[in-house]
This record gives structure tokens, C-alpha cells and sequence, in this order.
């Protein structure tokens, strides 16, 4: 395919100007034509040539004047006259009037259809120059900072307040706990021991289901997929470099400026056109660190730097909400900091919102660790993610069930995501409630059968503080879904509630009432049994000995094959030490349960880059970062 | 939805055919030691105690306690609630054969059978005169065959795709395995080695410890659960006294005569290495258990020992790889094995297998009836209440009653004063009169020390307000309401 006009003049500048060489010049032009972009798109997914330097050329070529918006500031106020979402699609921006009445335009862009889209917004009373398009998403961002960082953490609860968990709890949600309390109480006062088997009953059964429900999931999701699975990868290796869509890549950080290289290496090696990315590096602007280090790598042009500005709560939910009100993609994924994702994830999603139609509104991808065998909590939270993303969420999507997003990897139709007003910033597992919103809305979620590999938490401490906020995002996402029950029961159906109420219901509950259980066998291996069997008749005897043993040993042999899939058997006997695992997540459960109550919002920081296995990746990207710049 | 409404309704149409393959020996006396220990078992179980008897094994017991309670307002009787039981699994075996061979698959050795072959295939097994034998035996012997078929179905399931629920498949067929018989427990040992061979190389290569932990965890948890249980319940898990039946390595002729298909299959599978090693390992574990049993001595009768014989059976005609001569070979080989199989039975079966063959041939002597002794007895004390008897060792008896109530259950305050004082107003107590402890098949039953206690308290002198009583097996003494302890 012939190159555009553009396209061949910027290339004949750079190589006349010494900027690019004849090699450079002769791939960036194959690049082209395979990915079906213009040059300055290639170039800008390389470090052979600096931004200024390619807008100098663009400015030069297209005969216009190239403005420096970091000395000469635009005027915000006239800025603030336009729509941002518009502006920020066409990478035009109004810097000031001109005496002459004029409207002087910014646009990184320059072009026909630029040109079109600048009389749409501004009118025909306009005269163009050419910015960096750095400088004109900086200079949007500046002038919409207040009115974007409002809509990104209060887009959701003002269109839909009870969406949101701004409320911790609603009244009637209220009436109705203080009312179970009460009944509770008085039962306690008037017949304890009847009481006391009344709630033992309960528990048990809500037991018994739990574990009856994960192991139909692990049966119908280690079924599930295998054909799907060889379709997906069939359709993903037939798309075409050129046919494929602008994808944006949201990469929420925080103080974690050690582990950026991992992501930005695992970025190039995508099987996707670099040209066709658009990296959202989203830092919050008081991470001087971050912002310092992500500077000093010399992206190329396609990593952009979104800086959130400081506001309350501060979440990664609100940091996404604000960086997609950049996003220009048609598809729309989050990484984290070190993920590692396999090459053809994206293309394999992209195959699955083909096949699947367009209900399917967002995909799923697993999520596994690169370093398993580092030491017993890396083993047993790989055996954990493996029963997780290998077996129970296919068999959740299988069976129809809202499937709680998982931390990072998913992907979204972008019109979507925006119609559903994004995230959730008050809840700290904003991915899981946005998988619920997502059915109850009428849509899909896919899982399929890309990995991502992330770093394991090798710190107790440190894994206890994340596990203690998904706990407390699944409770929040809990209160948040109850809150309509009959919606809930009409959108997501009969099985869609009960697995909604054993998967996001269960996972806290069973953290919270597992030291209850274990304190009544503790007494009743102490007492032999006298003491406990007034509020133990023996049918309920029978079925709390069948959960003990049976149930218990499911869970267990649940964990014990689940790395199967991935044929990491060598994990499968550290399976039988899972119940400490089980102790860890009670103490999660609780801190979860405390700051539920005192600090709703907070979110627990997890410090990434402390496995050795990182520092090896680490080391090996910046010596592949070195080698390509 | 349509799928499992079809399936129910075949089930519930081979069920009638199980009865009747198992209700013609059984109408001429025949009826197996193994279903009056489950029929009495399931009575006391489903008063919510062992009796003071063993838990092992507690699968069949609890099946037939659920069919006894189903059944018993429309008038099915405790000794017949094992045979429906075992009529039941026996349908939902040769189901489970069925689906099997008729499964597409895919490439050489994966493909199925159309219905019609696979229902001669079928008809042949159920002929197997293994499955008729087993069906009489009981639910225990069904459920050993059941979780054999599992067992097999799961380790060619795991080589060819090596999956999650495939490795839960053969957890679960395992876990059955040696919580429904002695004989399963004796096959899981059996088969170590050969899940092994069966494994898929590269799976197995990666952690051989790790693989197989993960496959035997379900049935080590089992056992180790059941011993928790007892500690907990304050009951016996394993038999205490010596065994009484002996099996030895006779069993192996049985299951070769039965495995002829097996072993034929392993000539044109040769060079399919992820077919034939499942058959091959299951071969091996099979006839190695027949081997181990003859050290062992879990199950006496060389009959039910080589029963997993006919799941492999199974497998190797769903695995025989597919020509214009599949389908022929296969039933010829089939039709072979039935007499071959009749004659070992004849030849090698135990005592009860040769009762039974008296009983299913038309012209020989029918057995006489095992319960004769017991029937009298519970004639004369049902529905009297307070009956203290050693319900342990006294299966056919509480069968014959049909229900627990009335009786004196261990653990109770009542059994306890009458044991202690030896004499109780208003009590029945019932003690054996042929001397020695009764023997069942297999696991002998353990002696309840405190009804030998109760036994020299009442072989002592008459007392005031005793009277005594001897009906069939069974002497009842009878002391008067106006009788209180001392």
C-alpha cells in the first residue's frame, strides 16, 4: 500500500534533516503499510526521532506556525468554552483570539479531517498551528481539572446514587440489619439454646451451599472453554495488523516507580501494532517519584502521562475515571504496574467481542504469578488465582452468574464503559462491582484464555492489606447490589442472585465466620462434646461433622487441583496446607470488616516490587529498554 | 434440560430389568449375606445410629436408609430396600456404560458406537453373569462396580485431556471407591501404580508426587474423616475380629475370563499409547487386586473380587479403535466371555456365588433361606418394645423388624440400666443360641462386649418374673414389668 501524501513529505524531511536514517525511514514505511497508519503514528512508537523534531517537520510540512504551549499558555478560560470529550478526540485546542477576532487552533494532527472537525467545534473564523499533542492534552487537562476530576469521582453517584457506595449503607438497609439485630437479641433473651441452633442452622446451611456451589463452578469451568478457547485463538492469529482498532491501555500507578520497565517492556512485546496503543500512564500529581521515574525512560510517544490532581477519595477507581476521559481507543483494558500480559491477549479479546456479539461488554482475562515458588503464600495465592481465574469465573460465566472483575486485565467496549459511568471510585474493588453493574445492565462478561502474570505478594503484612481491601470492596459491592434485591433478581436471575450471594457473600462471610466454627470445635474437642451439644441436635450434628470433614476436604482438593489446568502439579500437595491460608483471610476479613466501618474509602496501598523474581524482570527490562532507545 | 429427562427416563426403564435380573434368584431363596448386613444397618441408620456396629462402609448403608424411608409408606420392605437400592445403582451403571460408548469422539480409538451396536454391547455386558451376581450381592458391590467404571471412565478422561474435572472425576471415583466396599479400598491400593502408567507422561513428569497426591487425597481424607467420625461417635470403624471368608488368587481366573475383551483390545491399540494405557493400567489394577485381596481378605467371594473386571470390560469397547470389524469383533468377544465367565464362577466362585448359580438355574436345588432362623423371632417380639438385643450382630433380625423402634439403641439411658442391672421391668432381650459370634460376609460384625455381659447374667439361675423363650436362632428372655432393678 502507497504511502499517504503526509506520510512520504515527513518522511523525505526527517531523512533530508538527518533525523531519520534510510534503514529507519525503509521499516517505519513497512510498518505502514502493515499496520495501515500514517508515518508520524509509526514514529511515534519509536525512539528513532524526538516528538519536537517530528512536529517541527509536521508544522513545516503542513505550512504552519508550531506553537510551544508550555511557554505560550493557552487561555483556559476559552478553552472551558468548548466540550473537552470533542477536543480531546481531535486533538484540537483553542489557545486565544486573535486581535483580529480569529480563533488561533492548536492541533498535534493537522489535516482534512482535523480540519473538518475544527469548523464543527470552532466554526469557519479560525487559523491553524500545529502543538505537540503532549502539550495540548496537558493544557486540556489543566483547564478541565476541576470540572473532569469532579465528574470522574462524582460521575456515579450523581446519576445514580444508590450505585454507588458514597453510602456505606442505605437507610432501609439499615432498619433492616438494626432489625435482624434486634431480633437476634431478643431471641438471645427469651430462648437462647433455640436461638443459638436457629443461627447454628443457618450457618451450616449457608456452609453447606457455599462449598456445593464452588465445586459446581470448578465442574462446569474446568468443562467449559477448551473449544471456545481453540475458536478465539483461531480468529485472533487470522486479524490483520491494519484492520485492528485503537486500543487504550489504562496503567493506574502509585508510588511504584520501580516496576514501570516491567510494564512498558511487556507493552512492545504485545502482539498488537504499537502505533494503534494508546498508553495511559496514570500517576497521581503529588508522585513526584513516579512521575520522575516514568519521565526519565524516554517513552516513546504513545505512552502518555495523565496526571490525577489531588482529590478525596484516592483510589485507583477515580484515577482510571479521570485518565478515560482522555482515552481515545474503541477498546479500552487496565494493567497493573507489573503485570505481564501474553502477547496476543489483546488480539484474542478482540476475537472474543466478534464472536460474541455485541452484549458481551467486557473480557475477562486470568490473572496468574510469574513468581509461584518464591515461598508458601506466593504458592498457596497461585493456587488461590488458579482455582479463581481457571476454574470458578469460567464456570461463573458458564452458568450465567455476574462475575465479579478481577483487579486488572479487563477489557471494555469504551461506549459501554462510558454509558455505564465507569467506576465506582468509593469502592475499593471498583472491577468486581463494576462486573455486577455490567449484568445487571443486560450485558455480558467473557472470560477467556489469556493470562496475565503478575508478582505474587511474598510479605504476609503486605498481603494481608490487600486481601483486607478487596474483602471490603467485596462488602461494599455487597451493600451496593442489595440494595435494589428485586432489580437484582429480575436482571440477574434465580442463579445469577444465589451465585452473587455465595461468590461475593460467601468470600467475606466465610472469612468472618470461620473463627466461629473453629472456636466451637476447639470447645468441643476440649469438652468432648458436652458443652457444645445443647445447640448441636443431631442432625445438625451431622451436617456441621459433613461441612468439618467433607466440606473442608472439598475446599481443600479444590485448591489441590486447580493448578492442574496449567500443569504446575508440583503445586498440588501445598494444597493441603490451604488452611492457614483460610486463618490469613479470617484476619483479612476482620481488618476488612473494621475499616468497613471506620474508613470506608481508604485504600490499602499493596508494595509491589519486594520478590526477587521482579528485580530479575526489572534488570532484564531496563537492559531491553536500553538496547531499543 | 432434555438431555437429563432423557437419561432419568432410561434409567428409570433399566431399573425394572436390574429388579427383575435380581428378584428371580432372590424369589428362590437366594439372598446374599451382604444385603441383610446393609438391610439391618440401614434400619438402625435410619434411626440415626450404628447400632453399635461398624461404619465401614457407609455408602451402601446410607443409600439403602434413604430408599428403606422413601419406600417404606408405600409398603417396601427393609430387606427389600438394598435390592431396589442395588437395582438402582445397576441402571445407573450400565447408563453410565451406555453414554459412554455411544460419546463422539475424535481420531483413531476416539470415536463411539451408534446406538443399536452400543445396545448389544450393552445387553451383552448386563448378561455378564458378574453383573446379576453383583446386582444380588447388593448396593455395596453395585457401588464398588460403579466406582470402578468411574474410576475408568476418569483415568482415560485424564490422559486424553488431563483437565481439572478430571482429576475431580477420578477423586470422586476413588473416594466412592473405598467408602462403598473393602473391595474399593483394596482396588484404590491396587491402582497406585497403575495411575501412574495411565498418567499423561508429560503431567506426571513435571511432579509424579504432586500428581498423585492430588488423586489420592479424597480417598485418604475419606478414611481419615471416618476415623475422626468414630472417635467423635463413639463408634467401631473397623471390623475387630478375624475374618472368616478367605478369597485367593482364584478371583484373577474369574476376572480374566470376564477381561477377555480387555485383553484383546491391547493388540489393535498397541500403537495408541493414550488409549490403550488407561485399559492397560486398569487391566493391571484389576487383576492386581484380585491378587492383594488374596493377602488382604477384604472380600471372600472371588465372584465380587473380580467384579471391576467388568467396568474395564467396558472401557476397552468404547476404546477399540474403529474398522468395519469393530462392532462384530467386539460382541463375538463379548459372547464369549459369557460363558467363559459362567464356568469360572462355577469353577472358582465362593460359597454364596454357588449358592446363587443354584438359585438362578431353573433345575438345580434352591438354597434354603438364610433368614429362617431370625423369621420366628421377630414374629414373636415385633412390636413389643424394649427389645434388647446385640443390634450389631443381629442384621437379619432388625431388618426383619423393619424398623428401630422398640428397640434398645445403644447410647440410650434405657439399654444402659437394663445392661447394667441385668434385669429390666418390661425388657426383651434377645441373645443367639448357636454358640460363637455370627459371621458375616466378609467384615465380621464386633462382639458388643456388654451384651456378653447381659449373656452371663442371664445364663444365671432363674429369677423371679424371667421368663424364657426359644424361637428359631434366638432365645428370648422376657422379664416382668412388676421386675425393677437392683
Amino acid at each position: 500500500m502507497a504511502l499517504d501524501a503526509e506520510s512520504e513529505a515527513l518522511g523525505d524531511l526527517l531523512l533530508d534533516r538527518g533525523a531519520l536514517t534510510a534503514d529507519q525511514l525503509d521499516e517505519a514505511e513497512a510498518l505502514c503499510a502493515e499496520w495501515n497508519v500514517g508515518l508520524f503514528d509509526v514514529l511515534q512508537s519509536r525512539r528513532w526521532v524526538s516528538a519536537d523534531e517530528i512536529y517541527r517537520q509536521l508544522a513545516f510540512y503542513h505550512d504552519l506556525p508550531l506553537l510551544d504551549l508550555t511557554g505560550d499558555r493557552p487561555d483556559e478560560a476559552l478553552i472551558r468554552e468548548y466540550d473537552a470529550q470533542q477536543m480531546t478526540n481531535a486533538m484540537l485546542l483553542p489557545v486565544r483570539r486573535q486581535p483580529s477576532g480569529r480563533l488561533l487552533v492548536a492541533a498535534a494532527r493537522p489535516g482534512p479531517q482535523v480540519v473538518l472537525a475544527m469548523r464543527r467545534i470552532f466554526g469557519a473564523e479560525v487559523d491553524l498551528a500545529v502543538a505537540s499533542g503532549f502539550d495540548i492534552s496537558l493544557a486540556l487537562q489543566r483547564a478541565f481539572r476541576e470540572r473532569q476530576s469532579h465528574r470522574a469521582v462524582f460521575g456515579l453517584a450523581e446519576a445514580d446514587p444508590l450505585m454507588s457506595a458514597q453510602r456505606v449503607a442505605t437507610l432501609p438497609q439499615m432498619v433492616i440489619l438494626y432489625a435482624l439485630a434486634t431480633v437476634l437479641l431478643a431471641g438471645f433473651a427469651l430462648a437462647p439454646i433455640a436461638t443459638l441452633i436457629a443461627l447454628n442452622v443457618v450457618m451450616t446451611i449457608f456452609y453447606t451451599g457455599n462449598f456445593a456451589f464452588k465445586t459446581l463452578l470448578v465442574w462446569v469451568g474446568g468443562a467449559a472453554q477448551d473449544r471456545s478457547s481453540r475458536a478465539i485463538a483461531a480468529e485472533a492469529a487470522l486479524l490483520r495488523d491494519e484492520d485492528l482498532p485503537v486500543y487504550t491501555v489504562l496503567v493506574p500507578m502509585f508510588r511504584e516507580p520501580e516496576v514501570l520497565p516491567i510494564l512498558t517492556r511487556a507493552l512492545r512485546e504485545l502482539d498488537y501494532p504499537l502505533a494503534k496503543l494508546d498508553i495511559k500512564i496514570v500517576l497521581e500529581e503529588s508522585d513526584d517519584s513516579t512521575i520522575e521515574a516514568a519521565r526519565s525512560l524516554g517513552l516513546e510517544g504513545v505512552f502518555e502521562i495523565v496526571l490525577v490532581p489531588a482529590s478525596h477519595p484516592q483510589t485507583k477507581p477515580k484515577a482510571c475515571n479521570y485518565a478515560l476521559q482522555y482515552a481515545r481507543g474503541e477498546f479500552l483494558v487496565i494493567f497493573d504496574a507489573e503485570d505481564k500480559p501474553e502477547p496476543d491477549q489483546l488480539k484474542k479479546v478482540l476475537a472474543t467481542f466478534r464472536q460474541q456479539g455485541e452484549k458481551t461488554a467486557c473480557v475477562q482475562c486470568r490473572l496468574n504469578y510469574y513468581n509461584a515458588g518464591e515461598n508458601w503464600l506466593t504458592r498457596m495465592f497461585t493456587l488461590d488465582y488458579s482455582l479463581w481465574f481457571d476454574l470458578m469465573l469460567p464456570g461463573l460465566e458458564r452458568l450465567g452468574v455476574p462475575i465479579p472483575l478481577g483487579g486488572t486485565s479487563n477489557h471494555f467496549r469504551m461506549d459501554v464503559l462510558r454509558d455505564l459511568g465507569a467506576w465506582d471510585p468509593f469502592n475499593v474493588t471498583e472491577d468486581a462491582d463494576l462486573g455486577i453493574r455490567l449484568t445487571q445492565k443486560g450485558y455480558r462478561v467473557g472470560v477467556i484464555d489469556s493470562t496475565t502474570f503478575e508478582e505474587a505478594n511474598v510479605s504476609i503484612p503486605n498481603w494481608i492489606r490487600q486481601r483486607s481491601r478487596w474483602i471490603k470492596g467485596y462488602m461494599q459491592t455487597f451493600l451496593v447490589h442489595t440494595r435494589r434485591p428485586v432489580n437484582l433478581i429480575r436482571t440477574v436471575g434465580p442463579a445469577g442472585l444465589l451465585g452473587f450471594v455465595f461468590f461475593i457473600g460467601g468470600t467475606f462471610l466465610s472469612g468472618l465466620l470461620n473463627p466461629l466454627f473453629w472456636a466451637i470445635f476447639a470447645v468441643w474437642l476440649a469438652s468432648g462434646g458436652s458443652l457444645i451439644e445443647p445447640v448441636f441436635p443431631p442432625a445438625l450434628l451431622y451436617l456441621s461433622l459433613f461441612n468439618l470433614l467433607a466440606g473442608n476436604g472439598l475446599l481443600i482438593y479444590l485448591t489441590m487441583v486447580a493448578p492442574f489446568r496449567r500443569r504446575w502439579t508440583h503445586l498440588a500437595p501445598w494444597g493441603i496446607s490451604v488452611v492457614g491460608y483460610w486463618v490469613l483471610m479470617t484476619i483479612a476479613s476482620y481488618k476488612a470488616l473494621s475499616q468497613l466501618i471506620s474508613n470506608p474509602f481508604y485504600w490499602e496501598k499493596t508494595q509491589h516490587g519486594l520478590s526477587s523474581h521482579t528485580a530479575a524482570e526489572l534488570a532484564a527490562a531496563k537492559a531491553d529498554g536500553e538496547a531499543a532507545a | 434440560m432434555r438431555v437429563l429427562g432423557r437419561g432419568l427416563t432410561c434409567w428409570l426403564l433399566l431399573v425394572p430389568v436390574m429388579l427383575a435380573l435380581l428378584a428371580w434368584p432372590q424369589g428362590r431363596g437366594f439372598l446374599s449375606q451382604a444385603m441383610i448386613e446393609t438391610a439391618g444397618r440401614a434400619v438402625l441408620a435410619a434411626a440415626g445410629t450404628t447400632g453399635g456396629g461398624s461404619l465401614y462402609p457407609p455408602l451402601p448403608v446410607l443409600l439403602t436408609a434413604v430408599v428403606q424411608t422413601a419406600g417404606a409408606p408405600l409398603g417396601l420392605s427393609a430387606l427389600w430396600a438394598p435390592a431396589l437400592a442395588s437395582a438402582m445403582l445397576g441402571a445407573l451403571v450400565l447408563l453410565s456404560w451406555y453414554k459412554e460408548l455411544v460419546r463422539p469422539g475424535s481420531g483413531a480409538g476416539g470415536q463411539g458406537y451408534g446406538p443399536s451396536a452400543a445396545l448389544a454391547i450393552l445387553a451383552l455386558l448386563a448378561l455378564n453373569p458378574l453383573l446379576p451376581r453383583a446386582l444380588a450381592e447388593g448396593p455395596g458391590a453395585m457401588l464398588l462396580l460403579l466406582g470402578a467404571t468411574l474410576v475408568a471412565q476418569a483415568l482415560a478422561r485424564l490422559r486424553l485431556d488431563d483437565s481439572a474435572p478430571g482429576m475431580m472425576q477420578l477423586g470422586a471415583a476413588l473416594l466412592l471407591l473405598v467408602l462403598s466396599h473393602p473391595m474399593g479400598m483394596v482396588l484404590a491400593l491396587a491402582a497406585l501404580p497403575f495411575v501412574a502408567l495411565a498418567a499423561r507422561p508429560s503431567s506426571l513428569a513435571v511432579a509424579p508426587w504432586g500428581y498423585l497426591t492430588a488423586v489420592y487425597f479424597p480417598a485418604l481424607a475419606a478414611l481419615l474423616s471416618l476415623g475422626f467420625v468414630q472417635a467423635v461417635l463413639g463408634t467401631d470403624l473397623w471390623p475387630a475380629r478375624a475374618l472368616a471368608g478367605t478369597s485367593g488368587p482364584e478371583a484373577a481366573l474369574i476376572a480374566l475370563a470376564a477381561g477377555l475383551l480387555a485383553l484383546a483390545a491391547l493388540l489393535p491399540l498397541w500403537r495408541l499409547p493414550r488409549y490403550a494405557m488407561p485399559v492397560l493400567a486398569l487391566l493391571g489394577a484389576a487383576l492386581s487386586a484380585c491378587l492383594f485381596n488374596a493377602v488382604l481378605r477384604a472380600e471372600p467371594d472371588p465372584a465380587i473380587a473380580a467384579l471391576p473386571m467388568l467396568a474395564v470390560t467396558a472401557l476397552a469397547a468404547r476404546r477399540w479403535p474403529p474398522s468395519a470389524r469393530r462392532v462384530p469383533l467386539v460382541l463375538l468377544l463379548l459372547a464369549l466371555t459369557l460363558p467363559l465367565t459362567a464356568l469360572a464362577l462355577r469353577a472358582h466362585g465362593g460359597a454364596e456365588s454357588r449358592a446363587w448359580i443354584a438359585a438362578a438355574l431353573p433345575g438345580a436345588e434352591a438354597p434354603g433361606d438364610p433368614l429362617a432362623g431370625d423369621r420366628e423371632a421377630a414374629a414373636l417380639v415385633a412390636g413389643r418394645g424394649a427389645l434388647l438385643v446385640d443390634t450389631a450382630n443381629a442384621p437379619g433380625l432388625v431388618a426383619l423388624l423393619g424398623s428401630a423402634e422398640g428397640l434398645l439403641l445403644p447410647g440410650s439411658p434405657e439399654r444402659d440400666l437394663a445392661l447394667l442391672s441385668g434385669r429390666s421391668g418390661g425388657v426383651i432381650s434377645l441373645m443367639r443360641r448357636e454358640a460363637g459370634p455370627s459371621i458375616s460376609g466378609g467384615w465380621p460384625l464386633p462382639v458388643d462386649p456388654v451384651g456378653a455381659a447381659l449373656s452371663r447374667q442371664l445364663h444365671s439361675p432363674p429369677l423371679d418374673g424371667k421368663s424364657m423363650q426359644n424361637a428359631g436362632n434366638w432365645q428370648i428372655i422376657t422379664f416382668d414389668r412388676a421386675e425393677t432393678p437392683r
